[in-house]
């Protein structure tokens, strides 16, 4: 008996030794993918290729849409900001989704809108929006106000009343870097079959902003944001860097990302009943595409960068993880009809299984892993040799990858520039592997809890404002 | 006993793979922080230089003219120190006008600095050519005009537009004709082209209409520039372009009528376009009507009231504009139905509350 107990459980932490091996030798390719990627990149896209994209008569228009919900506390610094972008054409679309905040009072005056007509087809159908507001000092300028309906919803009302052939999607509470457009329109311009297009998000907490603008960049003060700043940087420059590189990308942040118009309301518009709308969309728009069997692309431009503000509470960011968790499962189950199906190409026959098994089972596999080598071990039941190795599978090669991120980082964009900043970095990819890690396991293991019992809703995501930051 | 082998074999390859890889990142990493601390050890020499140098660029700039405090700061600062002391000497010059310059510009000279500025604005290093524009621009130096105007060309956008900030600050009207020509360059941003023509003041107007006069396609980009510089003496040629065939001019020209503020001809062109046939042209009429506060004008506004809702709600703000007169026409209009009702009623409510 004791002798069955001891194989099971020998074979059990055998998995899940080979579980960390293979998640963190895929992150470790990554950041070899990434880092070619890189530094293609830069060396492609020189500020002289830049000028004739902002010259060519071919820039398309882009139409910024910002769903924004309770957002009285960062409205007016993030519309300031994006009425000033450096792009030829573009309008920004503020829709308010039934606030029940002054959101709508700080834009009204704020920015002095008239109520207006509304005058254009809605192809997508959406809750109704009560009203049109528009500047007088700025014809570039709308706002929507509508009924609550969720961001999905918001979204989709920002589609219909754009006028332009790019929708750019974006976080009420996140700001833009000038060429932020510029950047993310370029592969529409470089390839015309480019569907979507995501830009890098940076945390924000800890930078210097004036007037809509991070002016100085640095690190967060809690450890919980630092923590973040090393996972952001692990999963932008290296995970979506290569995940675009093989056109299997599937998720686009929702708080910045850029869609063709057409190829939107032709799959319908964001979905409205799941939380992971940003992954849904972009999911549904591979599958679309392949379908259809047109080629296409979906990429991920490492350079423009969109700052928003982090979660400094457990609570908070428990719930962000959960909901992110939740989201994961609810996509992969609208679409499981595309996991390892060849007609879906890369996407179904690596990214979907690659979330399938590392962002859904995952922390099932990571959890019990810790749990039954703890136990066992306690017991007796359990060789030490293999405890060391989980902790060498799990911990130090994750540590090794984390530093490889930051390093990345350090070798591309430099962005944090004091040499503090990039000790903080690398001493938060240490600690980061040491409890944190497991603690956003544990959070996800609750997710899935949650997606089985059906349990709904975002929870909440309180805004300092970014003057704070 | 296969998965404790299975095990030892699996550490026979990590392990030495987890060293090596853990050995090739701490390398990297030592070598990328070495780097960071060799600048910032240099910054710090830097800030201490600058802190010597700080009384002798005091001494000069601020007392007055005193030539023995000249040649002080040059004999203390020179060498290695004439980049504290330049920063010294520039920081000011972002904010104030005046005697400063010239003083700084002759210290910047005897330093050397002014010369190597001007050899530096051919650097291949972008950022050095963009810091000299800079540093050139705030000294005003006339000898850099050629080799500015030159750099407006660049393949860089941050050299082009420290030259273009730096030819404003320089303010030689030799550059006028070639600053202009950058209007219709969407290489350069309008607003930098605009901010520096500013500086010329009313010759900027002059040679924007002479401009003008080259293609008739430049009508439109001098017409919004006229508005932006607000410099009344582009008002003629505003009123003049007003009847143009082209409703896109029209509108350009009495938004920039508005900005730059009615005289008595351009106060009845601005009447006579509330009846024009294009909506965005009679929009601009009753901003820039509400901007001239003539009370006289303000049953014209009420009347379009009840136009497209453009119109309407330019005229509604303009008689909001036109205080108790205005306020009047509000009040009856709140009684009507329709979008320019409720125009009323939210300007009512703006001036309530």
């Amino acid at each position: 008996m004791r002798a069955s107990i001891v194989a099971a459980l020998t074979a059990w932490d055998l998995a899940v030794l080979l579980y960390f091996v293979t998640i963190n030798t895929i992150y470790l390719l990554f950041c070899v993918v990434a880092f070619v990627q890189l530094r293609d990149y830069r060396r492609r896209w020189t500020p002289r290729r830049l000028d004739a994209v902002l010259q060519s008569p071919a820039t398309p228009g882009i139409s910024v849409i910002a769903p924004a919900y309770n957002e009285e506390a960062t409205i007016r610094e993030s519309l300031r900001s994006l009425l000033l972008l450096h792009y030829p054409q573009f309008e920004v679309i503020v829709v308010n989704d039934g606030s029940k905040d002054g959101t709508l009072r700080e834009l009204v005056t704020g920015f002095r809108l008239l109520r207006a007509p509304a005058g254009y087809d809605q192809p997508i159908a959406t809750k109704p929006v009560q009203a049109v507001y528009r500047s007088l000092a700025n014809a570039d300028l709308v706002v929507l106000d509508k009924v609550n309906g969720g961001k999905a919803d918001a979204i989709n009302a920002g589609i219909n009343a754009a006028r332009y052939p790019l929708v750019c999607v974006i976080d009420a509470d996140s700001l833009l870097e000038d060429e932020a457009l510029t950047r993310a329109a370029l592969p529409f311009i470089e390839d015309p079959s480019t569907l979507a297009a995501g830009g890098i998000i940076r945390i924000v907490n800890g930078c210097t902003v004036e007037a809509g603008r991070v002016t100085r960049v640095g690190m967060p003060r809690s450890w919980l944001a630092q923590l973040q700043a090393v996972e952001y940087l692990r999963a932008f420059l290296a995970g979506r860097v290569a995940q675009s590189a093989m056109n299997s990308l599937l998720i686009i942040s929702g708080a910045f990302g850029i869609f063709r118009r057409d190829a939107v309301v032709a799959v319908g518009g964001f979905r409205h009943d799941t939380i992971g709308e940003d992954m849904e969309i972009v999911t549904r728009l591979h599958r679309w595409a392949r379908d259809a069997g047109r080629p296409y692309r979906i990429v991920f431009q490492p350079d423009p960068v969109c700052w928003t503000e982090v979660p400094e509470s457990l609570g908070i960011l428990r719930n962000q993880r959960n909901r992110w968790q939740r989201g994961t499962l609810q996509v992969l189950s609208y679409h499981r009809g595309m996991i390892g199906r060849s007609r879906y190409g890369a996407v179904g026959l690596f990214a979907m299984p690659y979330f399938l098994i590392f962002e859904a089972a995952g922390p099932v596999i990571e959890l019990s892993g810790y749990l039954v080598t703890i136990v066992a071990l306690a017991l007796g039941l359990l060789d030490w040799r293999f405890a060391e190795l989980l902790f060498l599978a799990a911990v130090l090669y994750g540590t090794l990858i984390s530093l490889a991120s930051v390093l990345l980082e350090e070798l591309s964009f430099r962005r944090y520039p004091r040499l503090s900043d990039l000790l903080r970095l690398v001493a938060f990819g240490v600690i980061e592997n040491f409890g944190y890690r497991q603690l956003t396991t544990w959070w996800r293991v609750r997710g899935i809890v949650d997606f089985l019992r059906n349990k709904q809703g975002w929870g909440t995501m309180t805004r300092k404002g970014f003057t704070q930051s | 006993m296969r998965v404790i082998s299975l095990a030892d074999a699996l550490r026979a390859l990590l392990v030495p793979f987890i060293a090596a890889l853990g050995a090739l990142l701490v390398t990297l990493l030592i070598v990328l922080v070495v780097q960071r601390v060799i600048r910032e050890m240099a910054w710090q020499l830097h800030v201490r230089r600058r802190r010597y140098c700080e009384p002798f660029v005091n001494a000069w700039v601020s007392a007055p003219a005193d030539g023995a405090a000249l040649d002080r700061l040059v004999r203390q600062c020179g060498g290695a120190r004439r980049h504290a002391a330049a920063e010294l000497l520039l920081a000011p010059l972002r904010a104030i006008a005046g005697d400063v310059i010239e003083r700084s510009r002759d210290a910047l000279t005897r330093l050397g600095l002014r010369d190597r500025w001007l050899e530096r604005l051919s650097d291949r290093r972008w950022w050095v050519r963009s810091e000299a524009a800079q540093a050139l621009g705030l000294i005003a130096a006339p000898e850099a005009v050629s080799l500015l105007a030159a750099r407006l060309d660049d393949d860089h956008e941050e050299v082009r537009a420290a030259a273009i900030e730096a030819l404003g600050r320089i303010g030689d009207d030799s550059v006028l004709a070639v600053l202009v020509a950058q209007l219709q360059n969407p290489r350069h941003q309008r607003a930098r082209v605009v901010s520096a023509l500013r500086s010329f003041g009313p010759a900027a107007s002059a040679e924007l209409v002479r401009w003008s006069h080259e293609a008739s396609s430049n009508r439109q980009v001098v017409a919004e520039v006229l508005g932006q510089i607000g410099s009344s003496a582009g008002l003629d040629t505003l009123t003049g372009w007003s009847g143009d065939p082209d409703p896109a001019l029209r509108e350009t020209c009495f938004r920039a009528i508005g900005d730059i503020g009615l005289d008595e001809r351009a106060y009845y062109f601005a009447l006579r376009a509330l009846g024009d046939p294009h909506p965005a042209v009679r929009a601009m009429a009753a901003r820039a009507l509400g901007r001239s506060g003539r009370v006289d004008c303000g049953r014209y506004l009420a009347a379009r009231l009840a136009d497209e809702w453009t119109v309407a709600a330019h005229s509604a703000a303009a008689l909001k504009q036109l205080g108790e007169a205005g306020l009047t026409y509000l009040t009856d209009a709140v009684r009507a139905n329709g979008p320019g009702a409720d125009l009323a009623r939210q300007m009512l409510w703006e001036i309530e509350g």
